[in-house]
């Protein structure tokens, strides 16, 4: 399955419902112009509910309520619940929800990562008969959201490995067919002030109130932002410095590519949609105008500052995130709508801003080919010298007229081998170099980068980027001329 | 048949760029098959990954190729296309891509799209 199959409205603006215990509430869906709705229920009070949000372009993802389900197998009315939803057309679903809490759990058993018997065993084992059901269906099943705290037996990327580790060690095989017909990853990116907006450059960020979501220049992609690289330089979302050996996962896209990371390496993806099904800036912002900096590194929010970075976000990843970020259901409905004295400025701020629409680049959710050979291939070797290979990679997305019509003297000249994915690599053998030219749009560039440079880290890595056709003809034009096959 | 886990469309290094820019642009935005001029890369394959080769050559070097293709790897399909003009190949190759014909037939799921589920 290729991540544009997936059915949704492409507008990756949305919100969490908050009062349980009535259906949602379609008009302020409407009203912030929303392309997603996370409903939890109690039961079946959503249903009339759907239809109207459909009607409006408003997808819905559902999780249907259970006090500490811990791995419990789902009750025959649940089951009844879920066929429900999807007859009246919902058809993202979520199951268990942060399983690395203990409020998750029953009384008294608190879960760890490192308990596999207890927990992790019993909740992927259930989860995956959970998730195939959902696919007979014909929907989509959410990989669990994981709680973004760090450190202790909650620990959150030490649970993405546990969980994923265990399938791959059990259910490898399984595990890739639920991940290629339609499964999702639900996060819960609650990424404080990580973002910034450009003032003088990279480095120095907009102090809050010249901050503007109509403009350039915003960065959500912590923890690959200049800042944060500048003083952390190579943390990942999974690896990281002495001072950040786990890496840092905690910006809106962090938990996504730290799972997409692991997917990538261990069941050889590819991408699968990731939704922020909870989650925005914490804490909410205050009418006193109240700063909230929780990293000092970084500009904090205030009352209205929220409302531009807020539409912001959605804008960005819509236009600059990766391919597999669809978007985020903002906590929480009355926290936007019913603050102390007022709806947050945000609200006006949506209503009055048309949506951006995201483009979805046809990858799919396993691009590797076949089971285990990841775990094996250790792929090119170093290169000394002149590389033993040259590969020209066009990236999905990338506008195919612009080689075709402006490379052939390159081609002529080098006779690099074309190819538009990145699985085959894993095949030469480490007595073999290899240097990969990456034909990219910017918002591919993390994830070639993370295709490519990151998981063979012996490939000499030749980005280049382009917006336009003119960028490419001068690119290859100068190579050409110098003679040069990498400038 | 179905269709292989790898194409590869081999343009032998003494045709130019044409072969390449011209006849095959619209096959290859159809089709995106690995284009190499060195067969080395086939042979990175594992056995059990299936492997396709089309092949663009003049009759003056079309029977080397076959030879070398068959006696290297006997078990890929060969798919050997031979033309003298740069336009002849590029109507055929043109007429595939409309048809959504890979090797000029009309071709089937892969094995690994027909997998729905397996148990581990």
């Amino acid at each position: 399955m290729r991540l544009s199959d997936y059915q949704w409205s492409h507008n990756p603006r949305g919100m969490h419902n908050s009062d349980f215990s009535k259906g949602i509430d379609t008009n302020r869906m409407i009203q912030i112009k929303a392309g997603w709705v996370k409903m939890v229920a109690i039961d079946r009070e959503h249903l009339t509910g759907v239809p109207v949000l459909l009607a409006h372009n408003i997808t819905p993802i559902v999780r249907v309520y259970i006090p500490r389900p811990g791995a419990a197998v789902p009750t025959p009315d649940l089951i009844r619940a879920w066929k429900e939803y999807y007859r009246v057309g919902v058809r993202w679903f979520e199951f268990y929800n942060e399983p690395n809490f203990e409020i998750e759990w029953p009384v008294g058993s608190p879960p760890s990562y490192t308990d596999t018997d207890n927990v992790i065993a019993p909740l992927m084992q259930h989860w995956m008969d959970w998730a195939e059901m959902i696919i007979d269906m014909g929907a989509y099943p959410a990989f669990p959201a994981l709680g973004e705290q760090i450190g202790s037996a909650g620990d959150v990327t030490s649970w993405l490995d546990a969980m994923l580790l265990y399938l791959a060690e059990n259910y490898y095989e399984r595990f890739r067919s639920i991940a290629d017909n339609g499964m999702w990853c639900a996060t819960h990116p609650y990424y404080y002030n990580h973002f910034y907006q450009e003032g003088g450059g990279p480095l120095t960020p907009r102090q809050p109130g010249e901050e503007r979501a109509d403009e350039g220049g915003w960065h959500f992609e912590y923890p690959f932002d200049p800042v944060n690289q500048s003083q952390r330089p190579g943390i990942t979302t999974i690896s990281g410095p002495p001072d950040y050996p786990r890496g840092d996962p905690i910006g809106l896209t962090g938990m996504g590519h730290a799972f997409m990371s692991r997917f990538s390496d261990i069941f050889g993806g590819g991408a699968v949609p990731v939704i922020g099904t909870e989650g925005g800036m914490t804490p909410p912002p205050e009418p006193s105008g109240k700063m909230n900096q929780a990293d000092t590194r970084y500009p904090g929010f205030n009352w209205s500052s929220h409302a531009e970075a807020t539409l912001a976000a959605f804008n960005w990843i819509a236009e600059q995130g990766p391919p597999w970020m669809f978007g985020l259901t903002l906590w929480i409905e009355n926290e936007y709508f019913d603050a102390p004295g007022s709806t947050l400025p945000a609200v006006q701020r949506m209503a009055t801003s048309e949506p951006v629409y995201k483009t979805v680049p046809p990858i799919e959710a396993l691009d590797g080919p076949g089971p285990g050979y990841y775990k094996f291939l250790k792929g090119p070797g170093p290169i000394h010298g002149t590389p033993d290979y040259h590969f020209v990679i066009i990236a999905p997305g990338f506008n195919t007229n612009w080689f075709f019509s402006e490379a052939s003297d390159y081609w002529a000249m080098f006779r690099p081998t074309l190819l538009s994915a990145t699985d085959y690599i894993a095949y030469i053998p480490p007595k073999k170099s290899l240097a990969c030219t990456v034909l990219a749009t910017p918002d591919l560039v993390d994830y070639m980068t993370h295709h490519i440079k990151e998981r063979w880290p012996n490939v000499y890595f030749d980005l280049i980027t382009a917006t336009d056709v003119g960028t490419i003809v001068d690119v290859l034009q100068e190579r050409t001329s110098s003679g040069r096959r990498f400038g | 048949m179905a269709r292989p886990d790898y194409h590869f469309l081999y343009i032998d290094k003494t045709l130019d760029a044409e072969w390449l820019f011209i006849a095959s642009r619209r096959y290859w935005e159809r089709f995106r098959p690995m284009v190499i001029d060195d067969l080395d890369l086939v042979g990175y394959l594992p056995p059990q990954r299936t492997v396709a080769i089309t092949t663009l050559a003049r009759r003056d070097m079309a029977k080397m190729i076959a030879d070398l293709i068959k006696k290297t790897y006997p078990t890929a399909r060969y798919d050997p296309l031979v033309y003298d003009y740069v336009e002849e190949m590029k109507l055929t190759l043109d007429g595939r891509a409309d048809l959504q014909q890979r090797f000029g037939l009309p071709e089937d799921l892969p094995e690994t799209l027909k997998k729905k589920r397996k148990s581990g």
